[in-house]
C-alpha cells in the first residue's frame, strides 16, 4: 500500500510538471510623423559699423572678421542665403549718395576664401547638412567686408541685411 | 483487476480530474493607447515625452503564477532600420494591481532584441493588470522628415 501512495503522489504532481512553458507575443503599432524642421539664429559680435579713415581703406575695403555667429538646427540639408532689404543703401545726411548699391558689401564663411557680394536678391553664402548646432558646419562665423571705392560721397549709409535659411 | 486496484485507479482519476479543474491556462491581452506622435516643434525633438499608460497588459495566470515580460521594437518603415534611432523608445511600469519589483518603475530603453521589462512571481491563478508608460526620447536632427512606423512586441513567458 505504501508503494501505491507513492504512485498516487507522483501522479498528482505529474500534470503540473508536464505543463508546457507558455510564451505569448502581442503587438502594438506606433506611427511617428517627423516633419521638416529648420531654425537658425544669427547674432552680431558688437555693432556692425564700418569706418573708412583713409583712401586705401576705401579702395581695399575694411573687413570685420567673425562678425556674425550662426547656429543652424535642421533635419533637412540647408542653404544660407543673404540679401538686402533695399536695392540701395539708405543715404543719411545731405552729402551722402543715394545710389550706393549693396554689392559694396560682401560676406563669407570665415573658413572660406571667397567673399560673396550682397544683393537685393538672395545670394548663397554657404550650405550644410541636417543636424543641430553641435553637428559639423552647423555652427560657424561670417566675415563681412565693405569696399565702397571712390565712387560715392562721404557720409553715413545704412542697409538691412536679411539672412534666409532654405532647403537645398 | 481486484478491488484494491480499482480503488486506486478511481482515486487517481478523481485527483487528476480535480487537478484539471483547478488548473487555469495562462493568457494575456495587450491594449495600447493611440500611438501616433508628431515631431514638428523644437521641444518635440529635444524634450522627452511620456505617454502615461500607453500599454496595458491584462494577464490571467495559471497555477504557476510566474512570468517574465519582454519588449522589443521592429520597424515597419521602408527606411533602412540602421537609419532610425534605436534608443528612441523607453518604457517603464506606471502601476499594477499588485506589488511589482521597484526596478521596473525605472525606464528601460527598447531595442531590436527583447528586453526584460517585468518579472512577476507568486501570482498563481490571479489576474494581473500592469500599465506601462511609453517614453519618447529626444530625436536627433540627423533623421530626415518622414513617416516612421514601428511595432512594439511584448512577449510574456510563463515559467
Amino acid at each position: 500500500m505504501s508503494n501505491n501512495k507513492t504512485i498516487i503522489f507522483f501522479l498528482l504532481l505529474f500534470p503540473n510538471i508536464v505543463l508546457a512553458q507558455v510564451s505569448i507575443s502581442r503587438t502594438a503599432n506606433a506611427n511617428m510623423n517627423v516633419f521638416s524642421y529648420m531654425s537658425f539664429d544669427v547674432t552680431s559680435n558688437g555693432p556692425l559699423d564700418f569706418k573708412f579713415n583713409n583712401n586705401q581703406q576705401l579702395l581695399d575695403g575694411v573687413t570685420l572678421n567673425n562678425k556674425f555667429n550662426v547656429n543652424v538646427i535642421s533635419n533637412i540639408n540647408w542653404i544660407l542665403n543673404v540679401s538686402t532689404l533695399t536695392s540701395n543703401f539708405l543715404a543719411i545726411g545731405p552729402q551722402a549718395s543715394t545710389q550706393m548699391p549693396p554689392d559694396i558689401l560682401s560676406i563669407k564663411k570665415n573658413t572660406s576664401n571667397a567673399f560673396i557680394p550682397l544683393n537685393h536678391n538672395p545670394n548663397m553664402v554657404c550650405f550644410g547638412y541636417r543636424g543641430d548646432q553641435t553637428s559639423a558646419n552647423n555652427q560657424f562665423k561670417l566675415d563681412i567686408k565693405a569696399t565702397p571705392g571712390y565712387t560715392f560721397n562721404g557720409g553715413s549709409y545704412a542697409i538691412v541685411l536679411i539672412f534666409t535659411l532654405s532647403v537645398q | 483487476m481486484n478491488l484494491q486496484k480499482k480503488t486506486l485507479v478511481f482515486i487517481l482519476f478523481v485527483f487528476l480530474s480535480l487537478d484539471k479543474t483547478q488548473a487555469q491556462s495562462f493568457s494575456y491581452d495587450l491594449q495600447s493607447a493611440a500611438l501616433s506622435f508628431d515631431y514638428s516643434t523644437l521641444s518635440n525633438f529635444t524634450t522627452p515625452r511620456t505617454i502615461p499608460k500607453a500599454f496595458t497588459l491584462n494577464i490571467r495566470n495559471s497555477n504557476r503564477g510566474k512570468y517574465n515580460i519582454f519588449c522589443k521594437i521592429v520597424s515597419n518603415s521602408n527606411e533602412n532600420f540602421g537609419n532610425i534611432p534605436l534608443n528612441l523608445f523607453s518604457i517603464k511600469v506606471n502601476s499594477a494591481n499588485f506589488t511589482i519589483t521597484s526596478s521596473y518603475y525605472n525606464s528601460t530603453i527598447l531595442g531590436l532584441s527583447d528586453v526584460l521589462v517585468g518579472n512577476v512571481t507568486g501570482r498563481a491563478r490571479k489576474t494581473d493588470t500592469i500599465f506601462y508608460d511609453l517614453i519618447l526620447n529626444p530625436l536627433s536632427f540627423d533623421f530626415g522628415p518622414d513617416n516612421y512606423n514601428y511595432s512594439f512586441i511584448f512577449t510574456v513567458t510563463e515559467y
